[in-house]
């Protein structure tokens, strides 16, 4: 399996992660529960009988491969982070940064924070930012010795394999491992959130809104309402209220 | 341009404002923004990827997704928005603790500053906001604030009646929405109004009849807006339609010019700039209306000509048309350029960070420099520049009194199942109706000698739950939800909606802002620090305002649809969620020994360099302090117009 960027994902790993994402968040099971709600519209592809419907119909696994290769600058940053933690006042403009701070009573020996201050997505084990290629690469052997030893005593439970990987409960990824695997996992299901609800990923137009359709949001890219789609809004509210006849 | 009348930094409601006004008068202007144009995709057309149609001639061409991208806009990191990608602030919660870098306390850092972002609740400042002093006084309260409390609270070196023309002027920039008659009613017929109204300096505090109407229509009352209205009602409280800086949505566009003239009918702001026609003002341009797409607050609006408010698509737009005002974007000003022997500043040094790996240094000469940085980065930026206890700062009061209002007051309501897709969060911005009720509240809970008084808070509002993936991504890393468990509480989110207390924190000394000893920037600039805790009216107001908060749902309680411990969870302020309500920090005030700049906002030991964002307030108000940054960049403008044109200098 390789994930070096401009190297797609093997098809291999696109399955695993396919099915990973499905165990994740069970969105067959949901959409199929009777006392769900029903979104207004019932001509939904989704849900057509015989229909099993899974994060691959929402095309995540390509948005994913996307996004691996746009955000792949974070490894520049994290070299640029590196070396001003090394020396903080390395890129000062000012003549004499040592002397100027003196001057104004600041400490002698000055800190970077960025990592703390949370304006970096992803950090390796050192505290070090890294991008998500390198972030994945790391994962991606472990996952494999996970996947594999299931699939060597029978079909893998892939809901269960996704509640393992969140509680590090999986023999093959060892808790010592960097990163755990439920820092794993927890990335992973994020990165598929974005896909789903970001509604940027190469799904078809109708399937990209699913799982917002499944929770009565309808915020989407290049929507525009009227006053009257409003008052309409208020007045079903009311009645279901019982603040109106 | 190699020497401006003024070098301006800062592009949001002040130094957007202020800009404009001085280039608009003759002033040759420079203004430095230190971040990027991030609406300028919006300028270029873009085939809508939505039109199945194929038909790119019309409306498709005007749609860009970019700026609808949940993650971009709320999660992504280095943030595209507000810190610069190696920014960051510190906080501690005392003098006494070490401060540690955290993710708070940054406006926008873009073009346009605050003003793109923002989620445009435009409220004036009422005339009890101007004399908070004088009110506690006469209450006789003063004394328990002041001496044995900690707070320092002044009157505004300026009045009501000052500000009240530029007010107007100011909603129409700004495009308010809004009912005028139903909101001076709202006011008038409050609980705390009617006890005030016997003091006897209440009704020359200012005019509380104000009766130059909004310029626009009020915006649509949502699902969620009708929810607060209806049970705030039922409460006994008058809710009113939240003031708003969009153009009306259904109305047939915006004559910015048209209103302008209106106001200067109605109450015309003295000084010979507002005696030109409003044809000379401002141009013919129109913006449209609001199609309540929903992503406001936070977000670009996508609208190109400008349904939601803010600089960029008002008077920087208006900037541009002018031979003599340039806009300098990815210009981070790291140094006010003083001149010792002449008490002057002479211009700005910055780091044009085009390219952030290799910066460059700039310098931009200028007669007077005017600071619009937000309270945070302007106080940083001011203790950075001139003698070594930093510009503006004889007297040690540069960062203190910081206001940030308090954010995280409030409650939060989830309606049972039965609503999924019925709130409709979507339509438009995220505050919808509004009640100014708890402007002041009454301690009628306390058995101290604070009980029976009336105690400063602020206005509540409607406020949507808007971002899905936000929240999902929340409880996802916050509470390790996957599977159902996560499925259910991302449909609970569409259920909920929370009613807030954008309630004042009155200024203490204490709270302050000064350069961090420790940490950096990417450029190895010291960091702003952030000291800041609740006193004892803040602490007061979170055992006060729970119980009238939760009145407005006892509606729904009656109803059967809410249980109050179940589905209403009331939540304090938190001390470190800072956010755009960024206050004081440059304290405006006639005595130097306790303020910073002067009535014109006038640094007193350097009077070539104004202070024009938020900085200045010296109390805080409870409510949104855009319209008032707004009103007073003109008001501040008006005056140096003023002194130029009689051939006074500034200093």
């Amino acid at each position: 399996m390789s994930a070096q960027l401009g190297d797609p994902l093997t098809p291999e790993l696109r399955d695993i992660l396919n099915n990973l994402a499905a165990g994740l968040f069970g969105l067959d099971a949901w959409v199929k529960e009777p006392a769900k709600y029903l979104p207004p519209n019932q001509n939904l592809p989704w849900r057509a009988t015989g229909h099993t419907f899974t994060p691959t119909d929402l095309a995540v696994i390509p948005f994913f491969e996307n996004l691996l290769r746009e955000s792949s600058g974070d490894d520049d940053l994290g070299v640029r982070w590196g070396t001003v933690a090394a020396d903080p006042l390395r890129y000062s403009p000012l003549p004499n940064p040592t002397a100027w701070r003196k001057n104004r009573g600041l400490a002698d020996v000055p800190k970077f924070g960025i990592v703390p201050s949370g304006n970096v997505w992803l950090t390796d084990a050192a505290g070090k930012t890294i991008s998500r290629v390198t972030f994945y690469a790391q994962c991606w052997p472990l996952l494999g010795a996970v996947v594999g030893a299931r699939q060597k005593v029978g079909p893998v439970d892939w809901a269960a394999l996704a509640s393992d990987l969140l509680n590090n409960a999986a023999p093959e990824w060892p808790i010592t491992s960097q990163p755990p695997s439920a820092k794993f996992v927890i990335q992973f299901a994020s990165d598929m959130l974005y896909g789903m609800l970001g509604m940027r990923s190469p799904a078809p137009e109708q399937w990209k809104r699913a799982i917002l359709v499944e929770l009565g949001e309808y915020r989407h890219p290049g929507n525009e309402y009227k006053r009257e789609d409003a008052s309409v809004a208020v007045k079903a509210f009311e009645k279901l209220a019982g603040l109106s006849n | 341009m190699e020497v401006a009348d003024f070098v301006i930094v800062g592009s949001s409601g002040g130094g957007g404002t202020i800009s404009w006004l001085l280039a608009k008068a003759g002033f040759k202007v420079v203004v430095l923004e230190q971040g990027t144009d991030l609406a300028q995709p919006l300028s270029d057309t873009v085939a809508n990827p939505l039109d199945k149609k194929g038909n790119v001639e019309a409306e498709s061409l005007k749609y860009n997704p970019y700026p609808h991208d949940e993650y971009r806009f709320r999660l992504e990191r280095p943030d595209p928005k507000r810190r610069l990608r190696g920014e960051y602030n510190t906080f501690r919660s005392s003098a006494a603790a070490n401060a540690a870098p955290f993710n708070g306390a940054w406006t926008a850092s873009v073009l346009g500053g605050g003003s793109i972002i923002w989620g445009t609740w435009s409220f004036r400042a009422l005339p009890i906001d101007f004399r908070l002093r004088t009110h506690f006084a006469a209450t006789g309260q003063l004394d328990k604030l002041e001496k044995e409390w900690g707070y320092s609270i002044p009157d505004w070196p300026v009045s009501f009646a000052e500000m009240e023309p530029f007010y107007n002027v100011a909603e129409t920039l700004l495009a308010v929405s809004g009912d005028r008659d139903a909101v001076t009613t709202a006011v008038k017929d409050s609980a705390w109004y009617q006890e005030f109204a016997r003091l006897e300096y209440f009704s020359q505090a200012g005019n509380w009849q104000p009766d130059f109407p909004f310029p626009c229509e009020p915006y649509p009352i949502t699902p969620v807006g009708d929810f607060f209205w209806q049970g705030a009602a039922a409460a006994g409280y008058h809710p009113v339609p939240l003031p708003s800086g969009m153009v009306t949505p259904g109305s047939p566009g915006y004559k910015t010019r048209a209103k302008i003239q209106e106001a200067l009918k109605h109450n015309r702001p003295a000084g010979a700039f507002w005696k030109q026609s409003a044809q000379k003002i401002w141009s013919d341009r129109v913006r449209s209306a609001c199609n309540l797409c929903g992503y406001c607050g936070e977000y670009l609006c996508w609208g190109k000509e400008g349904p939601k408010s803010g600089s960029r698509v008002s008077t920087i737009k208006e900037l541009r048309d002018l031979h003599n005002a340039e806009i300098v974007t990815n210009a981070k000003a790291y140094e006010i350029i003083y001149d010792a022997r002449t008490r002057r500043a002479t211009g700005v040094r910055y780091l044009d960070v085009s390219d952030p790996d290799n910066p460059r240094t700039r310098v931009q000469r200028g007669k007077h420099v005017v600071v619009s940085c937000g309270a945070v980065q302007s106080a940083r930026l001011l203790l950075m520049s001139g003698p070594s206890a930093g510009l503006g700062n004889n007297n040690d009061q540069v960062g203190r009194y910081a206001m940030f209002h308090l954010f995280g007051l409030g409650i939060t309501a989830t309606l049972p199942p039965q609503f999924q897709g019925i709130l409709h969060g979507e339509f438009g911005h995220t505050g919808n109706t509004t009640s100014f009720e708890t402007y002041f509240v009454k301690d009628d809970v306390t058995q101290t000698d604070t009980a029976g008084k009336w105690w400063k808070a602020g206005t509540m509002t409607s406020t949507a739950k808007k971002n899905p993936l936000e929240n999902a991504d929340g409880k996802l890393r916050g509470k390790s939800l996957i599977q159902r468990p996560l499925l259910t509480a991302m449909e609970a989110y569409n259920r909920t909606l929370e009613v807030r207390l954008t309630a004042d924190d009155l200024p203490r000394a204490d709270n302050r802002v000064d350069l961090d000893p420790v940490y950096v920037d990417e450029y190895g600039f010291p960091v702003a620090r952030i000291t800041r805790n609740f006193g004892p009216n803040e602490q007061l107001m979170f055992q006060l305002v729970e119980s009238k908060l939760r009145k407005v749902c006892d509606l729904y309680v009656k109803k059967g649809i809410l249980k109050q411990e179940k589905d209403v969870t009331f939540g304090k302020a938190i001390v470190d969620l800072i956010g755009d309500h960024q206050m004081g920090t440059c304290r405006m005030g006639d005595d130097p020994a306790t303020s910073v700049v002067d009535r014109n906002c006038r640094l007193h030991d350097t009077p070539n360099v104004f202070v024009i964002d938020t900085s200045f307030f010296p109390t805080g108000f409870g409510l949104n302090p855009m319209v008032t940054t707004v009103a007073n960049a003109l008001r501040v403008g008006t005056w140096i117009v003023e002194q130029s044109k009689r051939g006074k200098g500034l200093d």
